[in-house]
């Protein structure tokens, strides 16, 4: 077997591996919050698992010129367009899972996640740049809801 | 390890679905708290790195491997985001002005960190690096490539990454709901404004949104995917041709300024 094959190999089973544990926490997340009926979730999880794996594969196969967000994103959007075979079918299957249950897992990889020279380089920064990493996280998001909000405005939609 | 790590992500996961959706007001404000905000504190808690003690329970190369699994495990969730879309469609596109102009607003970023950056805590060119963009992936690679890694604005840069990792999705769970408590914002617009170029920051911000009006979760998670969506295509082409020259010449007004004061 070629290097790049294997490469291609390793990959594949790293998206698979960490595809399928987020999954698994993702069904723990509506279980122990009791929200959605548990056989529709699963069929739904499986949907969004298939969904992100696709955009993997298309990511690799395009020689990495998006990014894996952006396929993801694109090859959900079109499952679920109207009028593509099959899109009905997705979003029954989807309208089982829930938003809120399936960001919680995210948070918890978030935070075992940072590492000690992560901790370390946060804490040698000090409060001045967390107070300008504020400043610039709101501007970023005071600055668009801005502009949206005048555009919406403007044009009376 | 694996072992390990999986359940103090399943102890997070569950601890936080079990406390579930609190809302906590003070001075007529009302923030809404999801899950996530529990599990992401349990998850510090459990942490050996942030805690200690935790080292006998958890080895810290632990956290090497959930940080390296946090680009995949965010993807579930941009997949769940986008899949509406579509049928959205209608209520994106009579919104596709909006959604094209609201790009722009990222340069508020710089507009107002960098006066704070430069003239308050007299930072030099580390400044450019750390406000002209929310400094997560995609900016640390071109600001790395195009000054080299030893430079000022490649600390400025890495400096804000290292906060987006510990507080930013943190952040972008209580903002949204803080200023929507106001009431000054059309919802739709906030939603827009949650597509900030990273996965977990628009997750956080949009399921958070879509807490506090029940009945247009489908809409607003819709545009907020769009938002993020046209943020990851268009980003980098903004940034090499608006705001990085942009930040340029501000910089140089700004210490301007600082020198005849």
């Amino acid at each position: 077997m070629t290097d790049a094959a294997q490469t291609t190999i390793d990959k594949l089973l790293r998206v698979l591996s960490t595809t399928g544990a987020v999954l698994g926490l993702t069904l723990l997340s509506h279980v122990a919050a009791g929200v959605g009926d548990i056989p529709a979730v699963i069929a739904g999880l499986c949907c969004l698992g298939a969904i992100v794996v696709a955009g993997f594969v298309l990511t690799w196969a395009t020689g990495d010129r998006l990014p894996p967000l952006v396929w993801v994103s694109a090859v959900a959007v079109a499952a679920g367009f109207p009028g593509v075979p099959g899109a009905a079918w997705v979003l029954d299957r989807l309208e089982a899972v829930n938003f809120v249950a399936t960001i919680t897992p995210v948070l918890a990889f978030a935070a075992l996640g940072l590492r000690q020279g992560d901790v370390d380089s946060f804490r040698r920064n000090g409060v001045t740049i967390a107070v300008v990493a504020v400043f610039v996280f709101f501007g970023t998001f005071i600055g668009s809801a801005l502009v949206a909000q005048l555009a919406i405005v403007a044009a009376g939609v | 390890m694996i072992g390990r790590l999986g359940a103090a992500l399943c102890v997070s996961v569950a601890a936080g679905a079990l406390i579930g959706t609190q809302r906590v007001s003070f001075g007529g404000l009302t923030i809404t708290l999801l899950p996530l905000v529990f599990a992401f504190a349990v998850g510090l808690l459990l942490n050996p790195n942030v805690v200690a003690p935790m080292k006998r329970l958890l080895p810290p190369e632990a956290g090497e491997r959930a940080a390296s699994a946090l680009s995949v495990a965010v993807m579930p969730l941009i997949a769940l985001l986008s899949v509406y879309i579509g049928p959205q469609f209608q209520n994106v596109a009579a919104l596709g002005p909006a959604l094209v102009l609201q790009e722009l607003g990222n340069l508020g970023t710089m507009l107002i960190a960098m006066p704070l950056a430069v003239l308050a805590f007299g930072m030099g060119r580390e400044a450019i690096g750390a406000t002209f963009s929310i400094g997560r992936e995609g900016g640390l690679a071109f600001i790395f490539g195009k000054y080299g890694g030893g430079s000022p604005e490649a600390t400025g840069v890495m400096a804000v990454y290292i906060c987006g990792t510990v507080f930013g999705v943190i952040f972008f769970s209580f903002v949204p709901s803080l200023i929507a408590g106001a009431g000054v914002f059309d919802p739709r617009a906030l939603a827009m404004a949650c597509g900030t170029g990273s996965a977990s920051m628009t997750g956080a911000c949009s399921t958070t949104l879509a807490a506090v009006y029940p009945g247009r979760e489908e809409e607003l998670v819709a545009l907020a995917a769009s938002s993020n969506l046209m943020t990851g295509l268009t980003g980098l082409f903004v940034t090499i041709f608006v705001t990085l020259p942009l930040a340029e010449r501000y910089f140089r007004i700004l210490k301007r300024f600082q020198e005849r004061r």
